[in-house]
């Protein structure tokens, strides 16, 4: 057998595989980037990975709550948005820059 | 081939793809515009998993929306250009081998688990295409569906046959659930299973002819006289025409209507919450993005001083980071004037760069 | 009159609210007006009192108690805060709102021209409220209340004109002394309740002759013990006595309404309303008696010795309350009835005292707050109704017939004859030399003050006190006068003995306030001693420091050798206490200051020290960069994830 086998449809294990993925591409691009805005990308990109995981969830269980999860995380999400970028103006004003690697000032 | 597979195939491909090229973008506008295909892309697999309103949702929200404010945040800032160059993987190359490790290893213990569910292909169940009340007379091991109302809540039960061609009712929250169990644990016809919502068997009933209930304790095993009369079981509703319409709102989830229900029933305070949530998002956007009055003011001139003042500290702390970067950005057209006068007027000469450090 | 008692909360509640008044708006109200609202609070609660009398009188002295509200509702510790009305509490809130009025209004005169006038009627309006609250306990506990609010009453009353050194000096000593007291009241208190599982006084008096005999027999001794540890704080017994004659540092009507005629008689008051524990214990009561008649005796023979009025009435008032505690703790022992007559003494004693005690005030007012007597003298002519009104108080307290102080004192020597024990009758001997010191040093005073040639200092014009000193002091002589003789006298009267005989616990089938005394021929001889000791005291009062001269007084004094000195020296027991408690108590605590600065606190510095110097160290793990942070959180959850996966699943 296989995961991929033709003829039928995937199943949600394939979907999982692909929100890690997705996922992890998030992760790394949030590790790897300095710019706050493209983290802030890879931030969503993460969220939508684990809705893509919520919705295959749902159907394998034939719960609604799955669906539902997917529509409060696209809230939270839209407000973390608003909130985060208007920080990032904020920062922008002060400091002229939105690279993370500037904003140490927690430093130990 | 699959239509569904189809569809995950290329727009897997597709979501992978970009989301890769939008990490190792170094303009963040074009990132922007990758994150949209991405988000289109999960938006296109909601619709094959038949979440038909989420995936509407998902555009309008994610790249109607919050793309948009991304691009409008990038835009205003002016910073498109600014740390091209600086965005190397050096510093990065332990984590990015790290995780593309951890991701392997995730996929590769992922599969064992897929083999699990090869049980749908020995039963001969297509997966997955069990919720579609369409295609009930169709599967071979379905016989139908039914709903019961049990206790006042309605729950389908798939009649199918067993691993030994028996015919066997389940009682189940998911149909594909019902399928794996009944095969599993070899009940009659004559039994009514009802499970939790974690798929264990939290009783099975006798289904009796003449629609009188009763329960059987389920650890006498195939003993079905062992009838237990303190157990009351509620009359339940077997009108074929309802159970139809009710197994497809609870089973059939792409639809509109089920996420209302459930969103203004179950998750009434969640929802609350939410919106409440949404609304101080809302405020503190505003009142962080409002320019600082103060720095302009009659008071700015002693901020101001206090920042400058500061700033030399740290300037002389700094140097060398500093000028180990590029961060020249002298000409920037939005940064803060009043700011930026008083950092030039400071003795330290870094100011002159435009960064201020505070 | 239910309404009246069912009301009766108000009693405390009147005075308490006054001085909240008082403390709140104190600054706004004019002179003589914070004077006259807090003397027409306590007028209103003696009518109230009153009132409460003739409503215990219709129920037949029925005592009446009354659950205000659930205090401390805890599981099995059940403290309901509640009042109790019966022949006794009427009695001490006669005293208490009586007294307590009009030396409310001596002080309106006494105190004229205080800047603090306010904060005087303030503390000693809350004084008055936390005495009633006292005396109207319905539980140990809100006794205890009661008892600790006095306490702190007279620390700060004592401490009135904290300016001066010496006087927040003998505040601190009062306070310091009372909670050794206090120690033990609570420590007994404890037992109580380890024993009976409530406080309430119904239930405990009830059963404590039954619960407390047996195997338990000792816990009433510990108890009674326990308790005397407190009245002896309260009342200035040996050995806590010391703190009573500093506590003369207060305005002379805080000496006259706390340290003489109320607050200290608390103690007498706790041994009475105890009286079944008491009962139950011989040990208890030898040393109760014992302490008692000791104190009496110490106290008179340093009264003689005191130069400063208002010390000699302070330690006249330790030998009183010596007299009563005595009393009370003869019980019922024999034929004697002392509680009653140590109640009786409490209550002469309240009248005669507080006169005495007023007028002592009246004398350092016209003397322009001179205190001490050698600087007085021939004061009859200046200060007639002073000098006239402390003559019956002088009469009264000296035991001489028919004077309140004859009666309530010959009672109490009866009682501690008739007791028919061995310690009693020894008590009895001792009481009857007190007595003759008491008459002793009593004239002593009243010839060194008003009679002999005037010793004054220049400039010193001695004048009459404004009415509203003098008319208390008629009233309270009027008091001291009919006090005896209008309440018990042995067959010919048992009013008191009457009223208060209700309020005794009954041990082994008889009520401890003991028979109403007849007249026989013991009683005869007893009071024909009690009025030979007293006669012959006047008459050595007036021998030695009246009809001899000064210069024979000193060569005869001289052929006593040192006593004269020691008992000046109040037989050294400051100096005594400073040794052999305050400086070890200073080595102590100098020890544990080192102890706690060299060992505890280099320990919690260190700990400090060593918890900065990890921080520093690990604060380098602090880079401040967010993606240093997000590394460190990924990393983490993936080994978890491995960690899930090789143990095979969630």
């Amino acid at each position: 057998m296989s995961m991929f086998d033709i003829g039928n449809s995937p199943d949600y294990t394939a979907y999982l595989a692909l929100s890690v993925i997705l996922f992890m591409i998030g992760t790394m691009g949030f590790l790897l980037r300095k710019n706050t805005i493209v983290m802030f990308m890879c931030v969503e990109l993460m969220l939508n990975a684990v809705n893509l995981a919520l919705v295959a969830f749902g159907r394998e269980l034939g719960h609604a709550g799955g669906q539902i999860f997917v529509f409060f995380v696209l809230v939270v999400a839209a407000a973390e948005v608003m909130v985060g970028l208007a920080i990032l103006v904020a920062i922008y004003r002060r400091r002229l820059r939105v690279s993370a690697d500037d904003l140490s000032n927690l430093s130990g | 081939m699959n239509a569904e597979l189809l569809v995950f195939v290329i727009f897997g491909a597709l979501a992978m793809g970009m989301a890769l090229r939008m990490v190792f973008q170094s303009n963040p506008v074009h990132a922007a515009l990758h994150l949209v295909v991405v988000l289109v892309s999960i938006a296109v697999l909601f619709l094959a998993q038949e979440a038909y309103f989420l995936s509407v949702v998902q555009i309008v929200v994610y790249t109607g929306a919050i793309v948009v404010l991304f691009l409008f945040v990038i835009m205003l800032l002016g910073v498109d250009k600014q740390d091209d160059e600086a965005e190397t993987l050096e510093s990065g190359r332990f984590s990015l081998l790290l995780f593309g490790g951890i991701l392997v290893g995730l996929v590769a213990f992922l599969a064992p688990i897929a083999g699990y569910f090869s049980l749908f292909e020995e039963r001969g169940v297509e997966p997955g295409t069990l919720g579609k009340p369409t295609k009930v007379n169709a599967a071979d091991s379905v016989d139908r569906y039914d709903a019961v109302n049990i206790a006042g809540t309605v729950v389908p039960i798939a009649h199918l046959r067993g691993a030994d061609g028996a015919p066997v009712s389940v009682v189940a929250l998911s149909p594909a659930e019902a399928v794996r169990f009944s095969a599993e644990l070899r009940f009659t016809d004559k039994d009514l299973v009802i499970m939790n919502q974690a798929g264990v068997v939290q009783d099975h009933l006798q289904l009796l002819p003449q629609g009188n209930h009763s329960a059987i304790d389920p650890s006498d095993e195939g003993d079905t006289e062992t009838v237990r009369p303190d157990i009351q079981v509620p009359d339940y509703d077997l009108d074929e025409e309802v159970a139809v319409s009710e197994i497809r709102a609870l089973v059939h989830l792409g639809n509109v209507e089920v996420i209302a229900d459930s969103l203004f029933t179950t998750y009434l305070l969640p929802f609350e919450v939410v919106s409440i949530l949404l609304v101080a998002g809302i405020i503190g956007g505003v009142v962080l993005a409002k320019r600082d009055r103060s720095l302009h003011g009659s008071a700015a001139g002693r901020s101001d001083e206090a920042l400058v003042t500061l700033k030399e500290g740290r300037e002389a702390a700094h140097a060398d980071l500093v000028t180990d970067r590029d961060v020249a950005v002298t000409t920037i057209p939005d940064a803060d004037a009043s700011l930026r006068a008083g950092a030039a007027a400071g003795p330290g000469g870094e100011a002159a760069k435009g960064y201020v450090d505070v | 009159m239910d309404a009246v008692l069912e009301n009766a909360w108000l009693i405390p509640l009147l005075p308490l609210m006054t001085a909240g008044l008082l403390a709140l708006f104190g600054k706004f109200l004019k002179e003589p007006l914070a004077g006259w609202i807090a003397f027409l609070s306590v007028g209103a609660s003696f009518l109230l009192s009153v009132a409460a009398w003739i409503g215990v009188t219709d129920e037949e002295h029925e005592t009446f108690t009354k659950k205000v509200f659930d205090w401390i509702p805890a599981g099995g510790f059940d403290i309901s805060l509640g009042y109790r009305v019966d022949p006794l509490t009427v009695v001490m809130l006669f005293l208490i709102t009586g007294v307590g009025a009009l030396i409310h209004l001596y002080a309106i005169g006494y105190m004229h021209g205080d800047p603090n006038l306010s904060r005087f009627f303030f503390f000693l309006n809350l004084f008055v409220g936390s005495m009633l609250i006292l005396v109207m306990a319905n539980n140990f506990l809100v006794l205890f209340i009661g008892w600790e609010l006095v306490g702190a009453c007279s620390y700060l009353l004592i401490g009135f004109w904290y300016t001066d050194m010496q006087k927040s000096v003998a505040a601190k000593k009062a306070f310091v002394t009372n909670r050794v007291g206090d120690f033990g009241l609570l420590a007994g208190m404890m037992f109580l309740f380890s024993y009976f599982g409530t406080l309430d006084f119904d239930t405990i008096f009830r059963t404590a002759p039954s619960v407390l005999s047996g195997d338990n027999a000792w816990v009433a001794t510990a108890v009674a013990l326990l308790l005397f540890v407190g009245v002896a704080g309260k009342s200035a017994q040996i050995p806590l006595f010391v703190w009573l004659p500093d506590a003369m540092a207060g305005p002379t009507p805080v000496s006259a309404l706390i340290h003489a005629a109320t607050m200290v008689t608390a103690g007498v008051y706790l041994i009475v309303r105890s009286n079944v524990l008491f009962a139950l214990s011989d040990i208890a009561s030898i040393v109760v008696v014992l302490v008692g008649i000791g104190t009496a005796l110490f106290a008179a023979l340093i009264a003689i010795g005191q130069y400063n009025i208002k010390k000699v009435l302070a330690y006249s008032t330790v030998s009183q309350l010596g007299y009563m505690v005595a009393a009370a703790g003869i019980g019922a022992r024999g034929d004697a009835s002392g509680y009653v007559a140590a109640q009786f003494h409490v209550l002469t004693h309240g009248f005669f005292k507080a006169l005495l005690f007023l007028c002592a005030g009246a004398v350092i007012h016209a003397m322009h707050d001179e205190e001490d007597m050698r600087k007085m003298g021939g004061l009859a002519k200046k200060l007639p109704v002073t000098y006239a009104t402390y003559t019956v108080g002088l009469l009264a307290i000296s035991g001489i017939p028919p004077f309140a102080g004859f009666f309530s004192k010959d009672a109490i020597l009866a009682a501690l004859f008739e007791s028919g024990e061995w310690w009693g009758q020894l008590a009895w001997a001792i009481g009857l030399v007190t007595a003759f010191l008491t008459a002793a040093y009593m004239f002593r005073q009243w010839f060194m003050v008003f009679h002999g040639p005037p010793r004054w200092d220049a400039g010193v014009t001695p004048h009459e006190a404004p009415l509203t000193m003098t008319a208390p002091l008629v009233i309270l002589a009027a008091f001291s006068f009919t006090g005896g003789f209008a309440l018990d006298v042995p067959e010919l009267n048992s009013l008191l003995h009457d009223w208060l005989h209700p309020v005794f616990g009954v041990v082994g089938g008889e009520n401890l306030a003991g028979a109403a005394v007849e007249f026989d021929g013991t009683v005869m001889a007893l009071m024909l001693g009690s009025v030979v000791a007293a006669v012959s005291g006047v008459g050595a009062g007036w021998f030695f420091w009246h009809r001899t001269s000064g210069e024979d007084r000193a060569t005869m004094l001289e052929k006593l050798g040192p006593l004269p000195r020691v008992v000046r020296e109040k037989f050294y027991v400051d100096q005594t206490v400073e040794k052999v408690v305050q400086k070890p108590g200073y080595a102590l605590t100098g020890a544990l200051a080192t102890a706690d600065q060299e060992g505890i606190d280099r320990v919690v510095m260190g700990l400090g020290g060593g918890t900065k110097r990890v921080g520093e160290w690990l604060r380098k793990g602090q880079s401040g960069y967010v993606r240093a942070y997000a590394s460190v959180i990924a990393i983490s959850v993936g080994l978890l994830a491995g960690y899930a996966f090789a143990r095979g699943g969630f």
